[in-house]
């Protein structure tokens, strides 16, 4: 709790520092701070690990990138025929949660891939280029962000060994 | 090393405009409203995030350059959120993605047709 508060405390000085720009607006920054964090309500992001996100951020950055330039370049194909599909990700590694949200929310910025629809015992996901690497990468991705959130799942399959 | 960096930031913020150019190509030219999607969700805001870029690379201090990249980390938020909230209502309406024909193409995996 005392290290959530701390964590907290530092992300929003942080930002506090960032939007004022300026070392003469902490004497309105400290009290906002202080009372933002303690207002707040506690959300998933809190349960992500900060190293596993920082090993995670190049890599999101890097898919971000071929996304964005995987549809740049089909925009402008002179004969524009997508392989669209409509495909189901059934969950395999991500509990019901927090996590399962940052997987939606991420693969609409990942090469290709949209969400249409979050149920509790899939995905469906919209693709724009339907490829032989599309469900593998799925697959891969949902363990990275188990693995982020370092669900109790699978520290109680690691606790045995 | 400033002034290399500087120097960066013109280069950055065209290649960011050459991506919107395309997510916005892909707007006009993609056949329905999924795939409309994708191209505002991965083209434009690759693109905005090379002219955060650039700007930051040009900014007066560290955190005027922070600044203009938490402004990309909050639209890309944004963007994402709301461009599922979009097609799962544009689903829940009836209105069904345009899909590639089957027989075009082979070795098809199992698909799903709401």
């Amino acid at each position: 709790m005392a290290v959530r508060l701390v964590r907290r405390l530092a992300l929003l000085a942080l930002i506090w520092w960032i939007i004022s720009g300026a070392a003469t607006a902490w004497a309105w920054g400290l009290p906002v701070i202080l009372v933002t964090a303690l207002v707040i309500p506690s959300s998933g992001a809190a349960r992500i690990r900060p190293l596993a996100l920082l090993a995670f951020l190049p890599l999101t950055l890097w898919l971000a990138l071929r996304g964005g330039m995987q549809v740049a370049t089909l925009a402008c194909t002179p004969h524009l025929d997508p392989a669209i599909r409509v495909i189901d990700h059934h969950w395999r590694h991500l509990p019901e949660g927090p996590g399962r949200l940052f997987m939606a929310s991420l693969i609409n910025l990942l090469p290709g891939t949209l969400t249409l629809r979050l149920t509790p015992d899939r995905l469906t996901v919209h693709v724009l280029q339907m490829d032989a690497n599309t469900r593998p990468g799925l697959d891969r991705l949902e363990a990275r962000i188990a693995r982020l959130f370092a669900q109790d799942a699978d520290l109680e399959k690691k606790e045995p060994r | 090393m400033t002034e290399w960096i500087a120097g960066l930031g013109p280069w950055l913020i065209a290649a960011g405009t050459l991506f919107f150019f395309a997510g916005s190509l892909g707007l006009i030219r993609f056949p329905d409203l999924y795939a409309r999607l994708h191209a505002l969700t991965k083209v434009d805001n690759l693109g905005l995030g090379l002219i955060c870029l650039g700007l930051a690379c040009q900014a007066s201090g560290l955190a005027a350059a922070l600044k203009y990249l938490l402004v990309w980390g909050l639209v890309l938020i944004a963007s994402s959120i709301s461009a599922t909230l979009i097609a799962s209502t544009a689903m829940a309406c009836g209105l069904r993605p345009h899909q590639h024909r089957p027989a075009m193409r082979t070795g098809t995996t199992k698909e799903s047709h709401p």
